[in-house]
């Protein structure tokens, strides 16, 4: 069963690279759009320091290592998901879910694993330049359990992340038009990329316990930094598997609330 | 008259479409406020360790607090419905029509805005109290942000238009787009208030055009600009709002006369 969907898997991002691979210059263009993009939020932490020696107690190298995992768990997500989660709302107003949900295989897999934005992995090199930078700044040295850590982190922030926003996503089963969703979510997750000190209390709490935003990137950052005790990465780790079951549950609720809008 | 006519007809038409959606609407309300507003509590904490933003924590709440409102007014977004018409075809029927695109779209624009002033409002006045917003403007920067917000929406418009003109002659405008989105991002002053930047980039910025699209009536409000800045600064926005209108005038010509060519 694993191996047919890993054959399955395969499949589809042979299909996604032929397609990208069609459009060469786009190819490119995008690229050269994500160098731009993640300048844009290095250009504003940059004139941030220019101002001021630390944020909320933290160094330059220390904002820019939070930084560098928001990049990382970012283009990981847009590379396997995104694109698949944004589909959802197509998918639903359309009609096309019907042909998806006859297919023999599980509906879950099928949605969010279709479409492998290859394209976006100029977005991975830049994460490493910044991880290359930060480490620089801040004197970090790697080490096999520090790699091991960021893996494991990075791996539970994408879960957290893109959890979410399946669950917000699914809401078109009840909502048709959630054309700014994707916006909001984008939004809300750019917090993450400072410091929670940063933040009143009242807001610490709600992007940390209500809305797990935190552990998409700062709180990673304060555990690979050392700034925090181990409790915050046995807990980021629970918080992803519960994030991963709550997701999968709400997606299938949400699908029987599913009226086909062909006819 | 008869123009006038079929505008409010279309103004009608897109309010009803609008409302429609109420729920995009209140997503849009949270989305376009919370970027400003968790810029503006990271800028405070980086004030409170500077003590030159220190003195100028006012214009910084002010301008953060009334950007979204600025921003709404000054922002377009047709130029990608323009561009997808003309691609698919789509323009043929209008072409034959006793109207024009250009009435069409900007009826649509200013429903959107006068929609969207009613679900901002609320968020505004809330943020308003929050931040307890200072705002001492003298007559000149009241007169001149009102004609500055009303020159800058219309040279956004065009600019937006121009931009989806461009499919006349190529297949993609979307790496234009994030090109103008991103020079606006950064020069234009829609993440960092221009006033803060050091003292290069903020000479590259007054020369760039992209503040004149977006944040240059914020400006203005903010008391950050001098009467002569502010003078020199319209005296380039309407330098631009002509050259911006020429140019629409001649792309339009020249892409439809292509389009015809081409059996469109």
């Amino acid at each position: 069963m694993l191996s047919h969907y890993t054959k399955l898997w395969l499949n589809f991002a042979r299909t996604s690279l032929l397609i990208k691979l069609e459009y060469k210059t786009n190819f490119l263009l995008q690229m050269i759009i994500e160098v731009c993009w993640a300048a844009v939020t290095f250009f504003t932490l940059e004139i941030m320091f220019y101002q001021t020696n630390s944020l909320a107690g933290w160094s330059k190298g220390e904002v820019f290592m939070i930084y560098a995992i928001y990049r990382l768990m970012t283009a990981i997500g847009a590379i396997l998901f995104r694109k698949n989660i944004s589909n959802l709302v197509i998918l639903v107003n359309t009609g096309e879910l019907d042909l998806l949900l006859t297919k023999p295989v599980n509906i879950f897999f099928m949605i969010f694993n279709r479409i492998i934005s290859i394209d976006r992995i100029s977005q991975v090199v830049i994460s490493f330049l910044l991880f290359i930078y930060a480490s620089h700044l801040t004197h970090l040295v790697w080490s096999l359990p520090r790699i091991l850590e960021v893996l494991v982190l990075t791996i539970c922030g994408v879960i957290i992340r893109f959890g979410f926003s399946i669950i917000i996503h699914s809401f078109v089963f009840w909502f048709q038009n959630l054309e700014n969703i994707e916006r909001l979510e984008l939004n809300l997750f750019g917090t993450a990329r400072f410091p929670r000190q940063a933040f009143p209390q009242f807001l610490q709490n709600l992007f940390t316990i209500v809305i797990p935003i935190m552990f998409t990137a700062a709180i990673p950052a304060e555990i690979i930094l050392g700034k925090t005790g181990p409790l915050l990465f046995v807990s980021t780790i629970i918080l992803a598997i519960i994030s991963a079951s709550i997701t999968y549950n709400f997606f299938y609720f949400a699908l029987r609330h599913y009226s086909s809008a062909s006819s | 008259m008869h123009n006038w006519s079929i505008f409010k007809s279309f103004l009608r038409i897109s309010f009803q479409d609008h409302l429609t959606y109420k729920n995009a609407l209140l997503i849009y309300m949270f989305d376009v406020f919370f970027l400003p507003l968790i810029s503006l509590f990271v800028w405070r904490v980086v004030a409170s360790s500077s003590p030159q933003l220190n003195s100028q924590i006012d214009s910084i709440t002010n301008y953060y607090l009334l950007l979204p409102l600025v921003a709404l007014y000054t922002s377009a977004w047709h130029g990608t419905y323009l561009a997808n018409d003309i691609r698919a075809g789509r323009i043929s029927s209008a072409l034959s029509k006793p109207f024009s695109l250009f009435t069409q779209f900007f009826a649509g624009n200013c429903s959107s805005k006068f929609v969207k002033t009613f679900f901002l409002l609320p968020m505004v006045i809330f943020s308003l109290f929050l931040f307890n917003l200072k705002l001492t403007p003298t007559l000149l920067q009241i007169s001149t942000f009102i004609i500055s917000l009303g020159v800058t929406a219309i040279l956004a418009f065009y600019r937006d238009h121009l931009i989806g003109l461009l499919a006349f002659w190529l297949d993609d405008i979307s790496a234009i787009n994030d090109f103008f989105d991103i020079s606006e991002f950064t020069f234009g002053g829609r993440v960092v208030p221009i006033f803060i930047f050091p003292p290069l980039l903020k000479s590259i910025a007054f020369i760039l055009p992209f503040r004149y699209f977006t944040v240059f009536p914020l400006e203005i409000i903010t008391g950050t600009l001098s009467p002569t800045q502010i003078f020199t600064g319209l005296s380039i926005q309407l330098v631009w709002l002509c050259l911006a209108v020429y140019a629409t005038s001649m792309f339009w010509k020249k892409g439809v006369r292509r389009y015809s060519a081409f059996g469109g």
